[in-house]
């Protein structure tokens, strides 16, 4: 089994090469998708760029390699997994949780796409009121003076 | 909207959050507690209306809404909300057009509550926005029931027939009080239990109650209603027999689809050592997954030992005795059961347990008690700083919602 291991390489939009393993690219239903119908031995990325594709990669390669190991200890294997997610998100700027989102929404990584979202969500949960929020995110408001009092006021009780 | 690719421009200013696809977006919100995603959106246009749009994927858990004491002027208009992920904090949420002393809460529907003040107006009330559906006056009843309001004072009297029987009363019980409400089109149904007299129902449009006639001798005791039918209990007038029945509401006209009488009530296995043990209350359950539970809430005399016995009722009409809730848990008063596992939003709702309103005769006051269905052991929800005993007899479980 351990030679027959089949090699693909994505290629990013800035023509940065990774080569991976097949069960790393099924991680991804874009990408198993367009490996079946394709069967390339190299695939271009053009929505990737090549710093956010290294990270794609490396996340599914670790957990490729942890659902194939886990087998009769999944539990142990589970919680080491969670313990390498929460650092993977630690180490990582808002800018960058941004371009994951984006492109685990279109290499559809579910799983990706869920530890992004939860890590923004804890982001806006650390945040006392809607003016964090905006100044942690770079958000700049777009609602009239008259909205925003109206929309507050709804909310009011929530800022206690 | 933005094409998915978007966010391929180059530079952290072209990255704006605010500028995420709608499902995108959506996904963040749905993570959050209900506090937390009330404050996120308020932060720009596109998070509110996404947010407008979420159909959390976790459930929130239930909160409970503290309405002032009868007697409280000063706190008139004002409404406590309990959540118990967030033991330490009450929100408060302030209305100048209802006077919540001067009213009960009858039910809750999501963020809806179905309000009756001191003069008998009915109405909806969704506590966040303060949108407000006043519902038909109580005494414009259509089917064999005539009310009649006799006084105008505050409270009024009413006189209550039905060709065979004719009665004066101060007060009409609106019992076991259940509705539903669409959050977005504000089509309605209300439903309520007019003693053995009928149970009265009015939906969008209407400007009337509708009725459905109750058999001789029994009377309405306990109502649900989910997914667009209602589970309804009847009891004799001792309370010794009774039976389970089946509305369908999706078509005009409701229509009975099933029947059946109750289990045999059996103290012996709750208290092998003696009989005092005796059901003080008794409600029907649906659960997340649509069975349909008939509960008993079980009081030792002399003690403040509470039990309940859990039976699930079969569509054959056989009832088997049901020993675990699993991963859910039971509002006994709501006569549902909300997900209480590790992947709902906030915590601080216990599975397999039972929360219910016990009220302590000695002291004259209510408590909020959960009953873990393991160990059957009971606990108090929280000690929550009342103004009064009976502060928490008025008190009501909620689902907040987007």
């Amino acid at each position: 089994m351990e030679n027959e291991k089949k090699m693909i390489t994505l290629k990013s939009s800035d023509d940065v090469t990774f080569e991976v393993e097949e069960a790393v690219v099924l991680e991804s239903q874009f990408l198993s998708h367009l490996v079946q119908d394709c069967p390339a031995p190299e695939h271009k990325i053009k929505e990737v760029t090549g710093k956010i594709l290294s990270k794609v990669v490396e996340y599914c390669e670790k957990h490729v390699v942890v659902v194939v190991d886990g087998g009769d200890s999944s539990s142990s294997s589970g919680d080491d997994l969670k313990k390498w997610d929460d650092k993977f998100i630690k180490e990582m700027d808002l800018s960058t949780v941004y371009d994951l989102i984006a492109a685990a929404n279109y290499l559809n990584i579910q799983a990706l796409l869920d530890l992004m979202c939860q890590r923004v969500a804890d982001v806006i949960t650390a945040c006392k009121d809607h003016k964090e929020i905006r100044e942690t995110l770079g958000i700049v408001s777009d609602y009239t003076a008259e909205e925003e009092a109206e929309v507050l006021k709804e909310n009011e009780w929530a800022f206690d | 909207m933005k094409k998915r690719n978007s966010y391929k421009r180059r530079g952290d200013d072209s990255k704006s959050w605010s500028e995420l696809p709608e499902d995108l977006i959506k996904s963040v919100l749905e993570r959050l507690d209900f506090p937390d995603s009330r404050r996120a959106e308020t932060v720009c246009w596109s998070w509110y209306s996404a947010a407008k749009r979420c159909v959390a994927k976790k459930q929130q858990i239930p909160w409970l809404i503290l309405l002032p004491d009868e007697d409280d002027r000063i706190n008139n208009h004002w409404c406590k909300l309990f959540n118990p992920g967030e033991k330490d904090k009450l929100y408060k949420i302030r209305d100048e057009d209802v006077e919540f002393a001067n009213s009960c809460c009858l039910a809750t529907y999501g963020n809806w509550l179905f309000m009756v003040d001191y003069w008998y107006n009915l109405y909806l009330l969704n506590i966040f926005t303060h949108e407000r559906i006043d519902l038909p006056p109580v005494e414009s009843q259509l089917g064999a029931t005539k009310l009649e309001r006799t006084s105008k004072k505050r409270g009024g009297w009413f006189c209550l027939s039905n060709g065979h029987l004719k009665m004066k009363s101060k007060d009409i019980n609106i019992e076991s009080p259940v509705f539903w409400i669409d959050q977005r089109t504000k089509e309605y149904l209300v439903l309520w239990g007019f003693g053995k007299w009928c149970v009265a129902y009015s939906k969008k449009g209407d400007t009337f109650w509708n009725q459905i006639q109750i058999p001789v001798q029994y009377a309405c005791s306990h109502m649900v209603y989910k997914d667009q039918k209602l589970y309804y209990l009847l009891k004799d007038y001792i309370g010794s027999d009774g039976f389970i029945k089946i509305f369908d509401f999706s078509s005009e006209i409701p229509r009975e689809t099933f029947h059946c009488g109750l289990p045999p009530g059996d103290i012996s296995s709750l208290d092998p050592a003696g009989n005092s043990w005796r059901i003080t209350n008794e409600n029907l359950v649906v659960t997340v997954t649509g069975d349909v539970l008939y509960v008993e809430n079980w009081a030792a005399r002399s003690t403040s030992l509470w039990s309940f016995r859990v039976y699930k009722v079969y569509s054959s009409g056989l009832f088997e005795q049901v020993d675990s809730l699993g991963n859910e848990a039971m509002l006994f008063d709501l006569g549902i059961t909300v997900l209480a596992n590790d992947h709902i939003v906030g915590g601080g709702f216990k599975r397999n347990s039972i929360y219910y309103k016990t009220a302590c005769h000695e002291k004259n006051s209510t408590q909020i008690c959960l009953f873990n269905f393991e160990t059957k052991e009971m606990e108090p929800l929280h000690k929550f700083d009342c103004s009064s005993l009976k502060q928490l007899a008025r008190s009501l479980w909620f689902l907040p919602s987007f």
